[in-house]
Parts: C-alpha cells; structure tokens; sequence
C-alpha cells in the first residue's frame, strides 16, 4: 500500500499527547451537594433500617413530647416520631422529585429537538404556545389541572409533566438551532447522514448540557412544588409521610408544637440546597469544556 | 472519453441576484480542477450547488451531468445518497467541521457505517488504515481521540479520512488549507495530490490562491462575479494568460524575487451581484476595456488547445504580456 506515510512531526508535537486528559476538578460545594443527596437517597431506600420507629405507629401515651433521646425531632399529636416521619418522607419526595421531572425531561427534549431543528411554521406555533403558559404562573396551573383531575400522587405527576415538558422543549430548542449553524452539522449533511441522524447522534449531545444542569435544579423545584402541594391537600395523602404533608398536619400546633413543622421543613432546604449544589457544579463542569 | 461529471450552463439565482450565472465545465476522471477567483465570484456557491446544498429560496438553472443522471434535478432522496458515498466534501474549517463530543474514530465509523454497512471491528481495522492512509501517526490511539486533541492540520486530515471513507469517485475542495498555516498547508495539498494518484480520483479545488493552483491542478478555470472567465490547461493559462482579469490576479501576487515591489493589484470592486454590468462583468475594472465590451456578455471561445477565454480582446493581452515579460 503506497499510502502517504508523510508524517507530519511538528503538528503532533503541537498536538496533545493522547490518553492524558485534565482531570475533572468538581469542588468542594459539589462534593457536599453529592453527600446530601447520597444520604437522602440512603433514607429514601432504607428507612425501615434507618428510621427507629415505624412511620405511622400511634402512640396515645407520648404525644406532642418535645425533641428528646427518644424522640429527636419530638413526637406529633398522634405520637408518631417526626424523625422516623421525616426519613420515610424522603422515599416519597425523591420520587416527586424524579417522577415530575423523567417525563417531562425527556419528552421536553424530544420535541424541543424537533421544533429546534424544522423551525418555520412548526417553531412559530410552539413559540405561541410558550408564550401562553409562561404567563400563567406554574403553581396555580398545575393546582387548576390537579383540582380537575382530582387530589393525589399519580395525578401531580400527570399535572406537573403536561406543563413542565415545555420549559425543557424551551431550552433544547434555543441550543438545537445554535447548534445547527455550526460547521460539523453542515458537514453531515454534506456526508450524505440522514437528518435525524444528525438531529440526534451529532446536535443532541452537544445541546444536551444545560437540560442536565437544568435537569438538578428542576428536581429541587420539583420538591418544594410537591410539598406545596402536600400542605394543600392536592399532593401526597395522609397518612403518607411526606415533607408537605407532615407540615400540614403540624399547621394546628404551630405555636404549640415547633417541632412538627420546623424538622420537615429543614428536611425540604437541606435537600433542595444538596440538589442546587449539584446542578451548580455540573453547570461549571460543562463550561469549562 | 467522457468527462466524470459535466456541468452545463448553471446559474443561481438569490431573490433578485443571479451570483452564477451560465458556468460551464467538466472534470475528467483523476483529474484535479482549480476553480478561481476572489471572494464573492461565486466558486463556492457553484460547488455546493452541484450537491443541492444551497438555501431553499437559492434557484438553480442549467445541468450537471453525473453518472447519466442531472445532479441538479435529482430528489432529495436520491442526491443524499450522492453526497458522502459518490461525491465527498472537504471543508475549509477543519476546527468546527468535525462534532465535538465523538471520538475522531466514532466519526469515521459512523462514515463507514453510512455508506459502507461497515460495523464493529471491521469498521474500526478500516479507520485506522484511513487515518493511517492521511498520514497521522500512531493510527491506532489516535482513534480515540477528541477533535479538540488535534492540531488543525490533523483535524484536516481526520476531514479527509472522514470523506474518503466511501471511496468517493469526486472530492470536492472547498479552499481545504485557508484556516491552515503555509507548511501544513503543502503538507495537506501534497497529501491530495498523492490521495488523487493513489485512488484514482477527481478533486475540484476551489481557491483564491493562484500558487495553489499552479502547484496542484491538471486545469483551472477561473471566475469572477459569477461566471467563468477563462479556462484551460495549468501551464497554458499562467503561461498565455487570454483574459484581462487573470492577468489582473497574477500581477496581484507578490513576487517572491523582487522585494518591496509595487502590487498592480486591480482596481474597483467586484459588482454587486443584483447589478450586473450588462456585459462582460469585468469591464467596467478592465483596463482593455472598449465600448465593445459592455454590448453583450461575451461567450467562452477557444484560444489555444483546450484553452477557453470569455475576453474578446485576448490577442492585445497576449500582446502585452509578451512587451512586458
């Protein structure tokens, strides 16, 4: 084979040594914001082995007893232990706060690649449709959808994924049509690739950076979203633990009982912060490439 | 013996603008062709329109005959299946070319894969020869690696490897060494001449860069403000240059020998491609220019062997350049 054997010495002196790649640097915020979130994953998995009491075993002779050895975050009217409430919450929230953003996260995307890439006519529509919903505020959409559909779990899920898809759809749009005037995008085209190849091998992973950091920072919302929703009554139910709701039982002993509502409450920020750290993070990690 | 691919009268139109207008010209097989001319005389816009990439509202008339069949009216369906396999495309920005988050060797693969039905480890024994084959060291590793751990000039070597992975039988060079500084750029001309040699196939090059073409092409056609103003074999055209505009281009070109020369250079600006002089569109910066010029565009005709000139005063300029040289 008379293949051009010419190499060419300077250029891969110039070129980066193959093999040796920076190493990724995440940050001490990052770090703590992953060991939040691995306990909660901890207590959401294991609560029966973490927790020391059962979440809804009554205890009519230990009722709303301040924090103590026994009971650290203090027991509630009906003599349930907050703390083992508090943990066995996390399992509920975790799954608000995955199940109201896997939907629509991935559908969001989807379409939003979709729209991003035909444009035209199909883009105009979409931007119209954005337009409508994000004037009206999220909550009160989504407890008007829940108030239709009916108080519970599955339906916050199907309220909160019909309207939050489309912040995602949004935001991939936005990147997808940056990324389709880039020169890589062109040369698929000029290689013969198909346009959904090119929609989704080549423009999708390079637009998919700011979904993820978006992604963390909709699973905190998602959270405080779902235990606003609990304190209302349209979210989880009684007598399910969760964040929410605990604090919504504990809204008649407010003054009498701090510990009701002070320990699920911390709960909801710790979380919330662990899941923002994360998302802060990713979203420097992915800058700096 | 038939020409590789023959185009016939191609015009674009853009709204009011016409940027090409009647460009004829045909590449042999293993045969390199220069196309010529400043920025803006529409050489590039002629290559991507032999491959229906031009903007949707960009009109295209006239024919370009491949394999039997009009490239120009060909069904999308039809001239995605050109493109990459029959007909490839070298780029001039090898740095935003190639797709950031794949592995230079996901990306020839992918090539392999598309055109071929290559996969697995078949696939990846003929990347490494292609990688191997555009002369990039330790093939094998190199794979792995990311656009962004390459050198320009590599990156458009891997562009090349990418577009040769078909084995196309036409390689179209849009200016592929401008982004490149002057010794990768020999290397990477040198590479296509050897490529060219090797597999037996046709490239048109499309520069600005007149040395490029004397140093690299069979034929040159040259272009200005949409069509075609002299073509013809390399050494007879910069020999016996027959048109007033490529004689403008090689006074424009440091001479090497004579330092701090004055350039000639040309003066005026290109027209404006929605008001085209009426005839011949150099006229009005020629200085052969007479009244005669402006009657009506004037046709390629021939003035040596296989040597076309669109100038009707092509016997004063060789004229002249035989009194100053």
């Amino acid at each position: 084979m008379s293949a051009v054997q010419e190499v060419a010495p300077r250029e891969a002196a110039i070129a980066m040594a193959p093999g040796k790649r920076a190493p990724l640097k995440l940050g001490s915020s990052t770090l703590v914001g992953a060991v939040i979130l691995l306990l909660f994953i901890a207590c959401a998995a294991f609560p029966d082995a973490i927790a020391p009491y059962a979440p809804n075993k009554f205890d009519y002779r230990a009722t709303l007893r301040p924090p103590s050895w026994a009971h650290p975050f203090g027991t509630d009217n009906f003599g349930r232990d907050v703390l083992s409430r508090t943990i066995w919450a996390a399992r509920i929230d975790l799954q608000i706060a995955v199940f109201c953003t896997l939907f629509p996260a991935i559908f969001g995307t989807f379409v939003g690649c979709l729209i991003g890439y035909t444009g035209g006519a199909i883009d105009s529509v979409f931007r119209r449709i954005v337009d409508v919903v994000i004037t009206i505020p999220f909550l009160v959409l989504v407890i008007a959808i829940v108030a239709v559909l009916g108080p519970g779990l599955t339906n916050m899920y199907i309220a909160v994924s019909a309207v939050n898809w489309i912040v995602y759809a949004r935001l991939i749009r936005g990147e997808i049509i940056a990324q389709k005037r880039r020169d890589y995008a062109a040369a698929g085209q000029v290689m013969g690739y198909s346009a959904s190849r090119i929609l989704f091998r080549h423009l999708l992973p390079n637009a998919l950076s700011p979904i993820v950091v978006y992604w963390m920072t909709d699973m905190a919302l998602a959270i405080l979203l779902g235990s606003s929703l609990g304190y209302l009554g349209l979210g989880a139910q009684p007598p399910t633990s969760e964040w929410g709701v605990l604090i919504g039982d504990a809204k008649n002993f407010m003054t009498t009982a701090w510990w009701m509502s002070i320990f699920p409450g911390i709960a909801i920020v710790i979380a919330g912060t662990g899941f923002s750290l994360l998302g802060d993070g990713l979203a420097r990690l992915v800058r700096r490439r | 013996m038939n020409p590789l691919l023959s185009v016939r009268g191609l015009g674009i139109s853009i709204g009011p603008a016409n940027p090409v207008d009647s460009v004829s010209f045909d590449v042999n097989a293993s045969e390199m062709l220069g196309i010529v001319g400043e920025s803006g005389s529409g050489k590039s816009l002629t290559l991507r329109a032999l491959l229906q990439l031009l903007p949707p509202h960009a009109r295209t008339t006239g024919t370009a005959t491949w394999q039997g069949r009009d490239l120009l009216a060909m069904p999308a369906d039809d001239i995605r299946r050109v493109r990459g396999r029959e007909v490839a495309v070298i780029y001039q920005e090898p740095m935003t070319a190639l797709d950031p988050v794949l592995t230079i060797g996901l990306q020839i693969t992918e090539s392999l894969n598309v055109h071929l039905g290559l996969r697995g480890a078949a696939a990846r024994v003929r990347a490494v020869q292609l990688l191997d084959r555009v002369g990039i060291p330790d093939a094998k590793r190199r794979l792995d690696n990311y656009p962004h751990e390459f050198s320009g000039g590599m990156r458009q070597r891997a562009m090349i490897a990418i577009a040769l992975a078909a084995e196309p039988k036409l390689l179209l060079a849009d200016e592929p060494t401008t982004a490149l500084d002057v010794t990768i750029q020999d290397q990477i001309l040198k590479l296509l001449l050897q490529l060219k040699e090797d597999l037996h196939m046709s490239v048109i090059l499309v520069t600005h860069d007149l040395g490029i073409v004397a140093g690299t092409c069979d034929r040159v056609a040259v272009m200005y403000a949409g069509r075609i103003m002299e073509s013809g074999p390399v050494y007879s055209v910069f020999r016996a240059p027959a048109h007033a505009y490529t004689l403008g281009l090689m006074r424009s070109v440091p001479n090497p020998a004579h330092a701090r020369q004055l350039l000639s250079g040309i003066s005026g600006t290109p027209p404006e491609p929605s008001h085209m002089p009426p005839g011949c569109r150099f006229a009005p910066r020629c200085g052969f220019a007479t009244p005669q010029c402006s009657e009506a565009p004037p046709p390629l005709r021939e003035c040596g062997p296989a040597h076309q000139t669109a100038c009707i005063h092509a016997d004063r300029i060789r004229q002249s350049v035989r009194v100053t040289a």
